[in-house]
């Protein structure tokens, strides 16, 4: 049934007096009954609306006016009190200066809003515990080794360890694990590629979770051979089975398998599962994880589990370190692992934890940029208003109660302020979510939080209170002596209040030097990765990804005809210019760690596992990408056919192999991963490096490509050179594909240039956030320059006009006041560069292709502090030389 | 008349309506003879305004109807001119009738 709009509706409830509220609210409705029965719904509404506008003023004018309002008494005796007078008065004077409010509580809003904003982000992604109960001992439990450099190569764990763990009961109250992949699901409609998990039971009930509809997995369900069941998401419940409580009990297929849905997981309890640790990417559907029968799990899962109450994660590693002992022989290949214990909530995103830091770091500079501005502009209001206060004085008002005017004018900009900041905070995390697009899907879950209000409140109310603070500690100063006196300069020559203003710019200037030079240096990484050659033409490059498993596809031969003959059915068409295919296109190919070895040469000693770049690749692969062949060849349809055992190499890995050059095509290596030594393989060909991973890959990897023959793949990327629209090459290959097998559909398609756009989205983020927050600072910082000098010009007016009266030149007067404001900015800008020195090694992390004391960096940054202080100051100059050395002693 | 107790325009019209739908007269009943007569949109809200305004001045009161013959029927506030709104309205028509008088629109009405 339709309804009144339901804010008109509330709103006219709060204005309408209680004796008439039943009526008038009952009569209305009635109407609106009537209007939706003759003229619909829409127009029913609006008419409602507009009656609820227009009833608004006379209703509340009326019961303002009434003369037996007891409430308009109350209100009456409080506006006479002391502190209703205080506020009166305050209320006047700043809608006396409309400027002057509106500059203060807008900076406010800006400083305050940015850092609730930002506090809100580092809140949620770094401080909260997961949002479920036992969610601070959540750990993610990997193996590592360190490498050469150091570093960690960080894998999930060999299913041994995890056995072992879950046979010691002293340490996790809960143990799981999980495999994301996508799959095949199949309704009556049509199929369709979807995101999906196989999970183990303790994942579920570790984040305490309850099915909306049936039931969810059980103990038993691992077992191979119990069944095949799955859970559906809310969303998938929704979107493709329409709600339908019914649908437990019925049949989908799964990758072309049967299976039973058993129950829908809430929406609720999927965005908890991938606020921890559950991987970004939306799960549609949910899969029994395959158990053991000797403990953990098959498909080498990634494992989490709670900690004991009790057990910290310290606790835990020294257990899992001793365990290590004992299980470090049952584990296959010859490399030596240990077991990391991570906090789940540490290991979701650390680097962009660091950068976070950063950010929270810079917005509390802005910050104080602008609580040095608002201490400026009231500082320029208290000297302008000093001998209104005189005045008072000497007529006999109380210092109390003076103090308490300027208190509670502070708190009215401060209350106006916060409640602007909590608007601008909002638009903030809005711009930020934009900005991190969906690369960096945490960002866009952080919401405005109670903590983050609470924050911007606190923060409010201790800057208006230190703000208060200083006219009503210069009041203890004021005598009324002055009031009839008109000001002159003070000995030093300066005007009153001269030095206050001079520390507040400079500071500004400081930390807006900071600000800026943190943003160039951050604006500098990402312009040098985004300039990264990806080493092939990525430009017009799109990918369109292809998933046979389940669908019957069982022979390797069967999967790559299949293909090889979509790629054939592509080639002959119009505008297509190159079309290939393979295992994996960068940004996105495989990484296995493990060691190289060369035939006829002795491994040297201090070889060591390292991760290195595979990919499995179609001869038609090298084509799509534009590959020219440093030397050798591309693989032949022949070698494929034959299962020959060849490889491509990239430059790097060959130069690596044989640094003498003694060596290379016709060579032969071998593989040793800690699945142990794979066959002696004939290198037939050398290809240019290439960003394998992200654009900032470390130049020095070594790149391993095989035939697709090695390893049939059940799944691969089409890659399509020379259509423009994407939609179209996912329709081409869709077409293709249905040719030859109805059923099937098509995974994601990509422009193989923007994934390598989104391997630096946490830079870009950084980079756009910080430069947004320095432009900031040095709007602020110049305001407070041009702020301070301008005052002082005006205050120095007569004193300049008497100058100019004796015979001083326009040029002394200018260098005077040009000497003034360079000094400022020379010393406000030193000290931020001391500062930055200070801090450049937190930097240096997140920095990448640079070093943290980049002279260019440096270089750019403070020019353009150093010509923005300085057109700052001109244009006060420009001032000083326009007075009238007649005008300003008329004045006298 | 003590000053004040003269009527504005929009108290007129509530009154004349209320003279007009006689016993029926109620908040929405009185909200559509406005705007069906004078044909100037009205809303609820001005005229249960005006109508409080009107009862504080004495000019107006209120009493509640029988309940409407359905079933859950609610009864209405019907409202009614006071002896005081009845001369006040008289008086108030009878100013306007005078100063009409003599003047180019005297004919028209």
């Amino acid at each position: 049934m339709a309804s009144p709009p339901r804010i008109a509706r509330l709103l006219l409830k709060l204005a309408v007096e209680d004796r008439f509220s039943g009526e008038v609210m009952a009569s209305l409705d009635q109407e609106f009954e009537e209007l939706v029965a003759t003229g619909g719904e829409r127009w029913a509404r609006r008419w409602y609306r507009r009656q609820v506008l227009h009833s608004l003023g006379p209703l509340v004018r009326w019961r303002l006016t009434r003369r037996s309002a007891s409430w308009r008494k109350a209100v009456m005796s409080v506006m006479r009190s002391t502190p209703g007078l205080d506020g009166r008065y305050a209320m006047r004077n700043l809608f006396g200066a409309p400027s002057f409010t509106l500059v203060v509580v807008l900076t406010f809003a800006f400083g305050i809003g940015a850092n609730t904003a930002v506090f809100s982000l580092v809140h949620s992604l770094i401080l909260e515990p997961l949002p479920f109960p036992g969610g601070d001992r959540v750990v993610q439990l990997w193996r590592y080794e360190p490498n050469t450099q150091g570093a960690r190569s960080v894998v999930p764990p060999a299913r041994p360890m995890v056995a072992a763990w879950q046979e010691a009961g002293d340490i996790f109250d809960e143990i799981g694990g999980y495999t994301e992949e996508e799959l095949h699901l199949s309704t009556a409609e049509d199929v369709e590629m979807v995101m999906g998990a196989r999970i183990s039971p303790g994942i579920l009930s570790m984040v305490s979770a309850r099915p909306l509809v049936g039931r969810l997995f059980g103990l038993l369900e691992g077992i191979p051979g119990y069944g095949n069941t799955v859970i559906l998401s809310e969303e998938t419940w929704v979107g493709r089975f329409g709600s339908d409580p019914g649908v437990v009990g019925r049949t989908v297929l799964v990758d072309g398998a049967a299976h039973t849905i058993v129950g829908v997981l809430p929406g609720s309890v999927r965005a908890q599962l991938e606020a921890g640790f559950f991987g970004r990417r939306p799960k549609e559907v949910l899969l029994p994880l395959p158990s053991d029968p000797v403990g953990g799990w098959s498909g080498r899962p990634y494992i989490v589990a709670r900690l004991r109450p009790g057990v910290t994660a310290a606790a835990a590693q020294s257990r899992l370190d001793e365990i290590q002992t004992r299980v470090a022989p049952l584990i296959e290949g010859h490399s030596v692992w240990f077991p990391l214990v991570r906090s789940a909530r540490d290991a979701t995103s650390p680097t962009l934890r660091r950068g976070l830091w950063v950010v929270l770091g810079a917005v509390t500079l802005v910050l104080l940029v602008a609580c040095a501005n608002i201490a400026m502009l009231l500082l320029v209001r208290r000297v302008g208003r000093e001998a209104e206060m005189r005045v008072r004085l000497a007529l006999g008002a109380g210092r109390t109660r003076l103090a308490g005017e300027m208190l509670a004018e502070s708190l009215l900009v401060g209350c106006a302020g916060v409640l602007m900041a909590i608007l601008a905070a909002r638009w903030m995390l809005t711009g930020a979510a934009w900005i991190a697009g969906t690369a960096l899907p945490e960002i866009r879950s952080a919401r405005l939080n109670p903590e983050a209000l609470g924050f911007a409140v606190a923060l409010g109310l201790v800057t208006v209170l230190a703000f208060s603070l200083i006219p009503i500690l210069h009041l203890g100063r004021l005598t009324p002596a002055g009031a009839a006196s008109r000001e002159w300069p003070r000995p030093d020559g300066h005007p009153v209040g001269w030095r206050a203003h001079r520390s507040l710019v400079v500071a500004q200037v400081a930390l807006a030097t900071v600000l800026v030079l943190v943003a160039g240096l951050l604006s500098r990484s990402l312009g040098k990765l985004l300039a990264v050659d990806p080493g092939f033409q990525t430009a017009g490059l799109a990918a369109v990804g292809l998933d046979l498993s389940g669908a019957g596809y069982e022979g390797g031969v069967e999967r790559i005809a299949f293909f090889e003959e979509v790629v054939r059915g592509l080639e002959g068409r119009p505008g297509i210019e190159a079309v290939g295919w393979a295992r994996f296109v960068p940004p996105r190919v495989a990484g296995a760690i493990g060691s190289v070895h060369v035939e006829g040469l002795l491994p040297a000693e201090d070889t060591q596992p390292e991760p290195h770049a595979g990919n499995w690749v179609a001869p038609s692969y090298f084509t799509a990408v534009g590959t020219r062949f440093v030397a050798g060849r591309p693989f032949t349809s022949a070698e494929i056919s034959d299962r020959a055992q060849v490889v491509i190499l990239n430059r790097t890995g060959a130069r690596r192999l044989w640094p003498d050059g003694r060596g290379g095509v016709g060579s032969r290596i071998q593989l040793v991963s800690d699945y142990g030594p794979a066959p002696w393989m004939t290198v037939v060909g050398i290809v240019p490096d290439v960003k394998a991973w992200w654009l900032g890959d470390d130049p020095n990897r070594m790149q391993v490509y095989l035939p697709v023959s090695d390893v049939p793949p059940r799944s691969g990327v089409i890659l399509v050179r020379g259509v423009e629209d994407l939609g179209e090459v996912k329709t081409l290959v869709q077409h293709e594909v249905r040719r030859l097998d109805s059923g099937l559909p098509v995974g994601e398609s990509y422009w193989v240039r923007d994934a390598f756009r989104q391997t630096v989205a946490r830079q870009r983020f950084q980079a756009l956030l910080l430069s947004s927050f320095g432009v900031i600072g040095l709007l602020l910082a110049v305001l407070g320059v041009y702020g301070v000098l301008s005052l002082s010009v005006t205050r120095r007016s007569r004193e300049i006009g008497v100058r100019l009266a004796l015979g001083a030149t326009r040029g002394d007067v200018s260098r005077a006041v040009l000497v003034q404001g360079a000094r400022a900015v020379a010393v406000g800008t030193s000290i931020g560069l001391a500062l930055s020195y200070l801090a450049h090694g937190f930097l240096a992390d997140l920095l990448w292709g640079i070093e943290a004391l980049d002279p260019a960096s440096y270089l750019v940054s403070l020019a353009s502090i150093g010509l923005a202080g300085m057109a700052a100051t001109w244009v006060s100059t420009r001032r000083a030389m326009g007075i009238d050395p007649v005008d300003a002693l008329k004045r006298e | 008349m003590p000053k004040g107790e003269y009527l504005a325009e929009f108290e007129m019209f509530v009154m004349l309506a209320i003279l007009s739908l006689g016993d029926g007269a109620y908040g929405v009943s009185i909200r559509r003879e406005i705007e069906g007569r004078a044909g100037r949109p009205t809303s609820i809200g001005a005229v249960y305004a005006t109508l409080g305004r009107l009862e504080e001045k004495k000019m107006v009161e209120f009493r509640a109807s029988d309940p409407e013959p359905v079933q859950g029927g609610r009864s209405r506030k019907l409202v009614s001119l006071t002896a005081t709104g009845r001369a006040a309205l008289e008086h108030s028509t009878a100013m306007l009738r005078s100063m009409m008088r003599g003047t180019p629109l005297a004919q028209e009405g």
